[in-house]
């Protein structure tokens, strides 16, 4: 036994050195450093500084507040767990776990054990976070007692979740699925109880501001029946709402208690996990792939195994190799998104057109322009963020960049093929939001009509649209070529410096966009006040047309001259050159 | 045909690939074995055009690969020991992308061809989640081979194909070669390179320590007469193993 465990303790201790030595070492590169300094000042300035900004708590409602608050959240917890078996994978372990602990000479109370100390790491990393962050909540608790009540609760919400795991695993036979429907059954009574509490609360919603719903809400969780539901949940927070040294010792003791029944609990439960635990553990490996292929800008969902994978877009057999980049890529997004979340959009875009037909309908005159603020919001949300979210081009493609290299084709075509599709796919949406407007507005053309514009100056718009998407994605992919190492390209290390590096990338770009915009923009307009001195100042829409006209090519030439620049990095890249 | 002349690759101070030379022709299938570290999958990585060579020169069909590189990879076909694949393409659209890139113009004949051949019909419509490792390799095989190629180059072809996979491929390895393509092989399966190789490259920390037929290696090394490909491998590159 002392072997085995002293096997496992060797695992857990020296892959947590070896992970932070890892970590440590990436400082040694002053990239790194100035990253993790980035992302730290960040931190700071959007967390703790506010937090350290905030009022110091004064009175005892805002310490109830807030544990009514966290006890709240501790029985949704346990809650969510138990009605919809949600246990976080409280089972899971690493790939190499299940191919070494599985099939290795250890009892399944030992690799219970092994998983409850080995989840420690992350309660406790979770435990100095919020030690940081809820500095001024408890006024009279000090740094240690903060940490030690987080952890504490923290530490039970882990175990319960493991707990539960184990009562719920198929097949769940006699007293063990008894045990689960009565579980089950005391958590959705809560719920209803919690419903029933907070229902006046509702009720009144008209007459109450934020303030008095909160003390409501706090008189609600302090009064039975919410007071009772909520009664085991208090004692798990208790110890952060401690005003004592005394009361802070008494209340983490109690919580001590709890974490011991609860490993009791867990170990005397002789439950065969191996299949589910082989299970969660695959589960959470592709969720973890999946996260890694979203952060790298790969697909943001996961191939869909057994769904429909029709071809949705021909590709004729010969042509210019780049478009079949940017149908491979097409096809990506379409695949990635899957018909849920068309759906999901289709939703979404309904409601603006509702919202823009009612806000139109409201107005009089020249307020019936009001209509178009919803598309007008929907453009310059895809035109700023479009090309940095929709990222089915080298960002995705990067990771292959051995398979790329074997392509018959130059690096100039290359890029051109890989930023073909999302600028073709956001100035479609775009294109489509201004049609949508100008056919469901009725003041736009009326607008459009008064003003004198034309309405083939309509036709410009798609063009607009796409020498401005292909400029901002250029530059997104030209930064990813420039700099791979700066770009996330599914490396699996994060932290505060991966973030880091994610703003300066995203600062980088906006600069660089700007930088790009300067020399169209000024021309654009040196041709519209050019035209307006030569034709006269009677029409506005010729210059206007003339200026877009000028500066949609000025854009465009940018394109090809950094699709150029950006295809000869590509040919001297070496795929050495992405960590 | 595939020329390689004077090919090195340095990464600062490591020299991986050095001062390599030598010629595949046409129907000749080239075994390029070393141990582990030896420095070939640089080699075949600086021979497909992935990694830019330190120095030297690389002719693939009578094109430089660093002067005319799309006409040079257009004629050549890279088979990796891990199989790449596009997550969001299935099996025949990897075929219809692979066709576009190389303008195959009867990919709608020949992909059929190909899917039927490596077992793959039946798949032809899933995504490479849903394929055994196994599945994927034959499904990178299928895409080198669409366009024909004119140089074959494969690195561990054989990993995770089952024997019936392994049979079908070492006679299409054959078969290729006697169509005229010239062929470079990498494997750790001396058996497969003895099967299957007409001239061999054995490399030691990047550096050719023979070239030619088994009957001329012995001919230059007379105490390795009579000795199999396996002591004839362990004593060319060290009995250690090698560790370049």
């Amino acid at each position: 036994m002392n072997g085995k465990a002293g096997a496992l303790g060797y695992l857990i201790l020296r892959t947590t050195r070896n992970r932070i030595a890892k970590q440590a070492s990436r400082l040694r590169n002053p990239r790194y450093v100035f990253a993790l300094l980035f992302g730290i000042g960040y931190l700071y300035l959007t967390f703790f500084r506010r937090a350290a900004a905030m009022p110091a708590s004064t009175g005892s409602f805002i310490t109830a507040m807030h544990g009514a608050a966290l006890t709240f959240l501790a029985f949704l917890t346990v809650a969510i767990t138990w009605l919809f078996g949600r246990t976080s994978g409280a089972l899971a372990f690493l790939p190499a776990e299940v191919h070494y602990l599985f099939p290795g000479p250890l009892s399944r109370r030992q690799l219970l054990v092994y998983r409850m100390v080995r989840s420690q790491l992350v309660l406790l990393l979770n435990a100095l976070i919020w030690t940081l962050l809820l500095r001024r909540f408890g006024l009279t608790l000090s740094a240690p007692m903060r940490f030690f009540a987080a952890w504490a609760g923290f530490s039970v919400l882990s175990l319960h979740q493991l707990g539960t795991a184990l009562v719920l695993a198929p097949p769940a036979r006699g007293a063990r699925r008894i045990a689960g429907w009565v579980a089950r059954g005391l958590a959705a009574a809560g719920v209803v109880a919690l419903l029933v509490g907070v229902a006046p609360l509702y009720l009144k919603r008209g007459e109450l501001d934020i303030t008095s719903a909160m003390e409501l809400l706090g008189q609600a969780v302090a009064s039975p029946p919410i007071s009772t539901v909520l009664a085991p949940f208090h004692l798990i927070v208790a110890p952060l709402l401690a005003t004592s040294v005394g009361g802070w010792l008494a209340a983490l003791a109690a919580v001590i208690g709890i974490i011991a029944l609860h490993v009791v609990w867990i170990l005397s439960m002789h439950v065969e996990f191996a299949d589910l635990a082989v299970t969660a553990s695959a589960k959470r490996a592709e969720r973890l792939a999946t996260m890694r292929a979203a952060r790298s800008g790969g697909a943001i969902v996961k191939p869909r195994i057994g769904k429909s994978t029709r071809q949705w877009l021909p590709l004729a057999p010969v042509g210019h190799p780049a478009i079949a980049i940017a149908w491979k890529n097409t096809m990506s997004l379409i695949r990635g998104m899957g018909t849920r979340t068309i759906v999901m959009i289709v939703a979404l875009v309904v409601p603006f057109v509702v919202m823009s037909r009612t806000m139109g309908a409201s107005g009089g005159g020249e307020d019936k322009l009001v209509g178009v603020i919803p598309y007008l919001m929907i453009l310059a949300i895809t035109l700023l963020t479009g090309p940095r979210m929709l990222r089915n081009d080298l960002r995705q493609d990067l990771l292959r960049l051995s398979t790329l290299k074997t392509f018959p084709m130059t690096g100039s075509a290359l890029v051109a093929g890989e930023i073909l599709s999302p600028t073709l796919v956001l100035t479609a949406l775009q294109s489509l939001v201004v049609a949508l407007c100008y056919l469901t507005v009725p003041a736009v053309p009326a607008a459009m009509r008064d003003a004198g514009v034309p309405m083939a100056v309509l036709v410009l718009v798609p063009f607009a649209f796409l020498a401005w998407n292909g400029v901002n994605t250029i530059i997104q992919n030209g930064l990813t070529l420039m700099f791979p190492s700066w770009v996330r390209l599914g490396s699996d290390s994060g932290g505060v410096e991966a973030m880091g590096q994610n703003l300066l990338v995203t600062f980088g770009s906006m600069f660089a966009l700007l930088l790009s915009l300067l020399l169209p923009v000024g021309a654009a307009v040196a041709m519209v006040v050019f035209t307006r001195l030569a034709i006269g100042s009677s029409a506005l829409a010729p210059s206007i047309a003339a200026g877009t006209v000028v500066g949609i090519l000025l854009l465009l030439g940018e394109i090809v001259a950094m699709v150029g620049i950006f295809g000869r990095t590509f040919d001297r890249m070496d795929p050495t050159s992405i960590s | 045909m595939i020329e390689v002349s004077q090919l090195s690759k340095t990464y600062g101070a490591m020299t991986a690939v050095d001062a390599l030379s030598f010629r595949v022709e046409p129907g000749q299938v080239l075994g390029l074995v070393g141990p582990n570290g030896a420095g070939k999958t640089t080699t075949l990585r600086c021979l497909c055009g992935i990694l830019d060579p330190t120095s030297g020169t690389v002719r693939i069909a009578g094109h430089d690969l660093r002067t005319d590189g799309p006409r040079a990879k257009a004629e050549l076909a890279f088979i990796p020991d891990e199989p790449e694949l596009f997550d969001y393409l299935t099996v025949e659209e990897h075929l219809t992308f692979v066709g576009r890139l190389y303008g195959v113009a009867d990919v709608a004949v020949r992909a059929p061809q190909l899917l039927e051949e490596l077992e793959l019909t039946e798949k032809r419509r899933v995504l490479p989640g849903e394929l055994s490792r196994g599945m994927k390799q034959k499904l990178a095989i299928a895409c080198g081979l669409l366009h024909n190629p004119k140089a074959l180059i494969l690195d561990e072809p054989l990993t995770g194909l089952d024997p019936a996979g392994i049979k079908k491929m070492k006679a299409t390895i054959a078969a290729r070669a006697r169509e005229g393509a010239a062929v470079i092989l990498s494997s750790h399966l001396l058996n497969l390179v003895e099967e299957l190789c007409t001239t061999l490259l054995v490399i030691r920390r990047g550096r050719c320590v023979a070239l030619g037929t088994l009957e001329e290696i012995v001919i230059a090394r007379p105490d390795l007469a009579g000795q199999s490909l396996e002591d004839i491998f362990l004593a060319l590159t060290g009995s250690d193993g090698g560790d370049a």
